[in-house]
């Protein structure tokens, strides 16, 4: 197991956005949790990254990191490739892409990956961040995450605000990044996307997780596929 | 009339290079941590109190400046670690009133502890003044052209520091850290970036140089309570008229104002003459002139003369 959960909640005062979620994911496993606007799909994210304080368990490679912060997190291989991309919008791009080795991987060798799997990058790698197109820019917030050479990467609705072409064009290179071997936590609205793509699926409602199985499975269920995928 | 508009521009370049570091502190704390520091002028008046007293006490001047500027960084610290740890990241305006109340406090410490008298500090550089004659063609009634060695030696020291500022932010990890944190505080989180760590060394750094200038001024204006409450003003405009986005800008919108607030008060010394007023200096206008430059700044360009290089979403 690279990722263990248990009874893992988050509350942002009196409001527990997620209410003692128990997950797991194994080593180069794709794992991903759908749900709802507001089920504490972000929160979750937040919060095995340690960026929100959260309660219960957590491991990471077998080793209880409850009380590790956010950088250290970073620094032992969990990013986090967050939700509205965060990209810092008046740097360029390649300057955005040498902060994602802030803390760990190899700046040369990660930028190599990225420019291959993003080549629009390479071409606008003297572009100011903020200007480029919504696409572009979630490549580049997961080129960053990939320039820390994750060994779980998370990643918060990639597909949020793309035309249908450009989600194509993103799950593409997730699918490289799996043949990496890459472990990733994939969190998405865009439920037939992530079901399709991953290996296991759980699905979060009220910030608690009511379904969790093989993702082709739930694709093929009668509950989920009228719930979340409108079919 | 070339030697006198020569010597605005020498003039205006040493004074607007003290605005600029004054501006440069303001700006490092301001993009970082989201707060404009009304404390700014006066958290540097406390530390040349400081330096001061170890002079004193001492009689080792660079010793003294030494310390002065530790105190500056470790007030900083204690500003950012116990002043705003309750109402960080609830509102940046509750920030703002706190250092309005802090600069309230430390006005009222230096009175308590130091007195109103105001007190003397050394040159940190003493040389005779030189004078330039220019070319009698040039120069037809052979006035000189004065260059106070000591302005122009802090002149070079406070370029100096600004170019050191900028480089530390550009090519080493912390300052990236910095950079990053101003740009975006989640991005700098994902990043592995302790932004904890970034607010901190934004304010220690960003106070430090305050009390730098303090010692710079500090021959010129003596060392007391205000010393440095116009001169946060003039920070404040060479932050606003360079555009809060560089660091860089920010020291040259100090640069820019020096030269335009000292060709301004010339232009005006002139037409005073032409219509025979007599009964107003126009030296005394240089608080309303920078106030002007504020106003004119924020109607036209509200993004500063270099502007921004991002502009939010498009």
């Amino acid at each position: 197991m690279i990722l263990e959960i248990n009874k893992f909640s988050v509350s942002y005062g009196k409001i527990e956005a997620v209410k003692s979620v128990t997950l797991s994911l194994k080593e180069k496993e794709v794992v991903t949790v759908i749900g709802v606007n507001g089920a504490g799909k972000s929160s979750l994210l937040y919060g095995i990254s340690g960026i929100v304080e959260a309660k219960g368990m957590i491991f990471y490679q077998e080793k209880d990191i409850s009380k590790l912060p956010y950088n250290k997190r970073v620094k032992n291989g969990m990013i986090l490739c967050p939700e509205g991309r965060r990209i810092f919008p008046s740097l360029a791009v390649e300057e955005n892409l040498k902060l994602g080795s802030f803390s760990r991987g190899n700046a040369k060798k990660q930028m190599k990956i990225v420019f291959d799997l993003f080549p629009k990058l390479y071409e606008r790698k003297k572009q100011i961040a903020g200007y480029l197109s919504g696409g572009e820019q979630q490549m580049l917030a997961i080129g960053r995450a990939l320039m820390g050479d994750p060994k779980l990467l998370m990643l918060d609705e990639p597909s949020l605000g793309l035309a249908p072409i450009i989600v194509d064009q993103v799950y593409v290179a997730l699918a490289e990044l799996k043949k990496l071997g890459i472990s990733i936590l994939l969190i998405e609205q865009n439920a037939y996307q992530a079901l399709s793509f991953a290996d296991r699926a759980y699905i979060l409602e009220n910030g608690k997780v009511v379904v969790e199985g093989e993702s082709k499975k739930l694709l093929n269920e009668d509950s989920v596929r009228k719930a979340y995928l409108g079919i | 009339m070339l030697v006198r508009i020569l010597q605005s521009i020498i003039f205006g370049l040493f004074s607007g290079s003290l605005y600029g570091i004054i501006g440069l502190g303001l700006s490092l704390i301001y993009r970082t941590t989201g707060v404009m520091n009304f404390a700014h002028g006066n958290s540097g008046m406390i530390g040349v109190f400081v330096g001061w007293t170890i002079l004193a006490l001492t009689k080792n001047l660079f010793l003294s400046i030494f310390l002065g500027l530790i105190f500056g960084a470790i007030l900083g610290i204690f500003m950012d670690k116990i002043l705003m740890k309750k109402v960080k990241g609830l509102s940046h305006s509750s920030m703002l009133i706190i250092t309005l109340g802090v600069l309230l406090i430390f006005e009222g410490i230096a009175l308590i502890i130091w007195g109103t008298q105001p007190l003397l500090f050394k040159d940190i550089f003493s040389f005779p003044p030189k004078l330039i004659y220019l070319p009698q063609k040039l120069n037809p009634n052979n006035f000189p052209l004065i260059i106070p060695t000591n302005d122009f030696a802090n002149f070079l020291v406070a370029v100096s520091l600004s170019i050191l500022i900028i480089l530390f932010s550009r090519l080493t990890k912390p300052g990236l850290a910095l950079i990053a944190r101003s740009e975006d505080e989640i991005g700098a989180k994902v990043v592995g970036i302790n932004v904890n760590f970034a607010d901190s060394l934004a304010w220690a750094l960003g106070i430090s140089t305050a009390v730098f200038a303090g010692f710079l001024v500090a021959p010129k204006t003596t060392v007391n309570p205000i010393m440095l409450v116009n001169f946060q003003l003039y920070g404040f405009t060479a932050a606003v008229f360079g555009g809060f986005s560089s660091f860089i800008g920010a020291f040259a919108g100090g640069l820019i104002l020096g030269v335009l607030e000292k060709i301004v008060i010339l232009v005006l010394d002139q037409l005073f003459t032409k219509l025979g007023i007599s009964t107003i200096n126009s030296v005394d206008l240089q608080l309303s002139i920078i106030l002007l430059i504020i106003i004119i700044t924020l109607i036209i360009k509200p993004t500063g003369i270099f502007g921004a290089k991002f502009k939010g979403k498009v």
